[in-house]
């Protein structure tokens, strides 16, 4: 008995069957085809290597892409302290709420806010980067190539404001952004 | 009054005459940008920002200061008036640091929000920017950054026309004019605050509130100022359950724009000094008794208790819900003598401070009538003549040494509370209460409008508002009637049955509150002070 038609946007597409042909109904020459891939596989993984595809990991490791986003570091001005001005950019930018800052005063400097608290958990963090795009320092970055390491306690997976601010390194980058493009070329000019 | 009818972006506009073209503007919901114009100051035009094209016109007017004329054809909004917009900003952003990410004002900010609709291209400047202070204080509340003002000069029209101290000045001239205060002095007016508010950039911060929190992270919630008997409306902005700042809220009944210093940045003092916890005097073991154990032992403490002998010290800070549940269980249940405390009165001005720093004095003195309460020294009296078995203590108080000696004699002295205070050791029994941004409920302020405030924050497990703890208390006393399920049940019964408050409606009373019957209605001094405005 034929089912009473859905709507049409519920409706799945309609799939023809195809009978199979002799050939494939005696299932025999299929499992010859497969053998000879897996064949051809074990024999040139035993004696030609430079097919494989495999590493021997951990002896043997893949170079990471460019921009493969590892452990965050915090940079560092010239004088070596954070470039972040705690603007909490990247903790609201953060989707799993793993960054912690706590902003401080010191009016004796141009820019006269600065973090007191910096702390990532490491284990709520989820690697996605968007607390790099949303700084506006170039304070924050995932660059460090480096893999979270297991810990024993929950706590040993945050890393504080020296932790980050130690795999930092200072920057070329202008504080506060470059000139617009157009400046820019004009000032090539000058310079 | 006459009327004029223009056309502005097409749309055509009937207003009385003399309305500027913003105003006009506005009427139909299409705003021009502005810096400088503010609908509580005087109109200085001078950022430039509300430029509009008017058709048959030499030059671009400014819409916040040319009035409509019949006839006239406004464009806000076409690629030339954009061209204007485009133009004026970038004036202003030219020695404009762009320091959002350390600016408090960030999120809030009327330039950022500009640039991004009316601009948005990258700067052409190619020479240093002006430099001038910052992160300069200007008195003890208020922090000035001389590089991110664009000299609207609202603050100092505020402090010209509204607080009327004259504190604030520009000083120097072209590039390199500065807001300052005059030489040798600071600007430590009671309204210093509301100059933050109207800073349209990052210009002045408030020193209490700098870097606490970025403003987009905030929640708020309506509320009204506690701080004495104006009961501004005002917003509470809180996070992580914490509450970071007041700011006010227009009500032209009550406070206008304004507000003061001391209001603002009272809920430090709310928040620090609170109640968490209930405290029983003969509980057992260090555990927390708890509410329900406690009103138990009160309920037998009231059973026990002949009518007529149980005294009641109302504060007139309680919210008229929570008056209302205490009066009715303590007239209809127990007879009780009412009593009236309370905070000490204070300093008032002229502007919007007033004397008695109590919330809802009026509220307290409608819903049980003034000869009912008595004073604190008839307690003293009644307590020391043994008059009064059981004291029921609701509400913040300021209590003389005297009165703290007298209420340690009573038999069984119970306290819902919602600071910390002296008088708490002369009690038996304290029920911690919310604040008022922890509740909600309604006051009535000195002027006679009633206006609501709501939750804002979470108050701790055991802090529970009064009105909630008679009611339970009644229930276990044996007294059925008294069964309010929520704020809005007690006030449809005070609407229902109290004729001040007849005819009132919960959601009515937003957003600027209703006007107690039998009270007339006033505006709020500073509009009174600026004449010939709304």
């Amino acid at each position: 008995m034929k089912q009473p038609l859905r709507p049409k946007s519920e409706r799945a597409k309609p799939f023809e069957r195809r009978e199979m042909t002799f050939a494939e109904k005696l299932f025999y020459p299929a499992i010859w085809e497969g053998l000879k891939v897996t064949t051809k596989h074990l024999v040139e993984n035993i004696f030609g290597r430079k097919h494989t595809v495999t590493l021997e990991y951990p002896e043997v490791q893949r170079p990471y892409p460019e921009r493969f986003r590892g452990q965050h570091r915090l940079m560092q001005r010239d004088d070596g302290s954070p470039r972040c001005v705690a603007c909490m950019c990247c903790s609201t930018a953060c989707p799993s709420n793993c960054i912690t800052i706590v902003a401080g005063e010191r009016p004796e400097e141009t820019i006269e806010k600065f973090p007191m608290r910096f702390e990532i958990d490491l284990l709520k963090c989820i690697y996605c980067g968007m607390c790099v795009e949303a700084c506006p320092c170039d304070a924050i970055r995932m660059d460090s190539g480096v893999h979270p390491k297991p810990t024993y306690n929950r706590q040993a997976a945050i890393i504080d404001k020296e932790g980050l601010l130690a795999a930092g390194a200072k920057t070329i980058a202008t504080q506060g952004g470059t000139f617009g493009s157009r400046v820019a070329g004009h000032l090539k000019k000058h310079i | 009054m006459s009327t004029v009818t223009c056309t502005i972006d097409g749309v055509s506009v009937t207003v009385e005459k003399g309305t500027t073209i913003l105003e006009a503007a506005r009427t139909v919901g299409i705003e021009v940008p502005h810096f400088c114009y503010h609908p509580a100051l005087s109109i200085a035009a001078n950022c430039r920002m509300c430029l509009v094209h008017v058709e048959k016109a030499r030059n671009p007017l400014p819409a916040c200061h040319a009035t409509v004329a019949d006839g006239m054809v406004v464009d806000t909004a076409s690629e030339k008036t954009k061209h204007l917009q485009e133009a004026v900003l970038e004036f202003i952003l030219v020695n404009h640091p762009v320091d959002c990410p350390v600016c408090d004002q960030a999120g809030e900010c009327r330039l950022q929000d500009y640039y991004r609709d009316y601009s948005a291209r990258p700067s052409r400047l190619d020479v240093p920017k002006v430099g001038k202070p910052k992160a300069k204080p200007l008195g003890p509340n208020v922090i000035l950054d001389a590089e991110r003002c664009i000299l609207c000069t609202r603050c100092v029209r505020f402090t010209e026309e509204i607080s009327k101290d004259f504190q604030l000045q520009t000083i120097g001239r072209g590039n390199h004019t500065e807001i300052d205060t005059f030489p040798g002095t600071e600007f430590d007016s009671a309204y210093s605050l509301n100059t933050v508010d109207i800073c349209p950039v990052g210009a002045l911060t408030s020193r209490d509130f700098r870097f606490k929190k970025r403003v987009w992270l905030l929640s708020r919630h309506e509320t009204v100022c506690a701080g004495c008997a104006r009961g501004c409306a005002s917003f509470v902005d809180h996070a992580d359950n914490t509450v970071y700042r007041y700011v006010p809220r227009y009500n032209p009944y009550v406070n206008d724009h304004w507000m003061c210093d001391a209001g603002r940045l009272r809920f430090h003092e709310l928040q620090d000094h609170r109640l968490r916890s209930v405290m029983n005097r003969d509980a057992k073991g260090d555990a927390e008794p708890s509410v329900g154990e406690t009103l138990e032992r009160i309920a037998e403490a009231l059973r026990l208790t002949e009518n007529g002998r149980l005294g009641i010290l109302l504060s007139p800070s309680l919210s008229n819900e929570d008056i209302y549940a205490l009066r009715r269980f303590g007239k209809e249940a127990m007879g009780a003598r009412f009593y009236v405390g309370g905070r000490a009165p204070g300093d008032a001005d002229e502007i919007l401070v007033m004397a008695d720093k109590n919330a809802n004095r009026l509220g307290l003195e409608t819903l049980v009538s003034k000869a009912a309460l008595k004073s604190l020294d008839a307690l003293a009296k009644d307590l020391g003549s043994g008059a009064i078995d059981v004291l029921l203590i609701a509400g913040e108080h300021e209590l003389s040494d005297a009165v703290i000696e007298a209420i340690d004699k009573a038999a069984h002295v119970v306290a819902l509370t919602n600071l910390d205070a002296p008088w708490l050791r002369a009690v038996d029994r304290v029920l911690p209460t919310p604040q008022t941004f922890e509740y909600d409920g309604t006051y009535v302020s000195a002027t006679g409008r009633v206006q609501r405030f709501e939750r804002g924050v979470q108050p701790g497990p055991s802090v529970k508002p009064a009105w909630e703890l008679v009611c339970k208390l009644a229930k276990l006393y044996g007294y059925a009637d008294l069964d309010f399920a929520s704020v809005r049940s007690i006030f449809k019964e005070i609407s229902l049955g109290e004729a001040a408050f007849r005819g009132m409606n919960w959601k009515a009373l937003r957003p600027f509150g209703a006007q107690l019957a039998g009270v007339a209605e006033t505006m709020s001094p500073t509009i009174h002070a600026r004449a010939g405005k709304h």
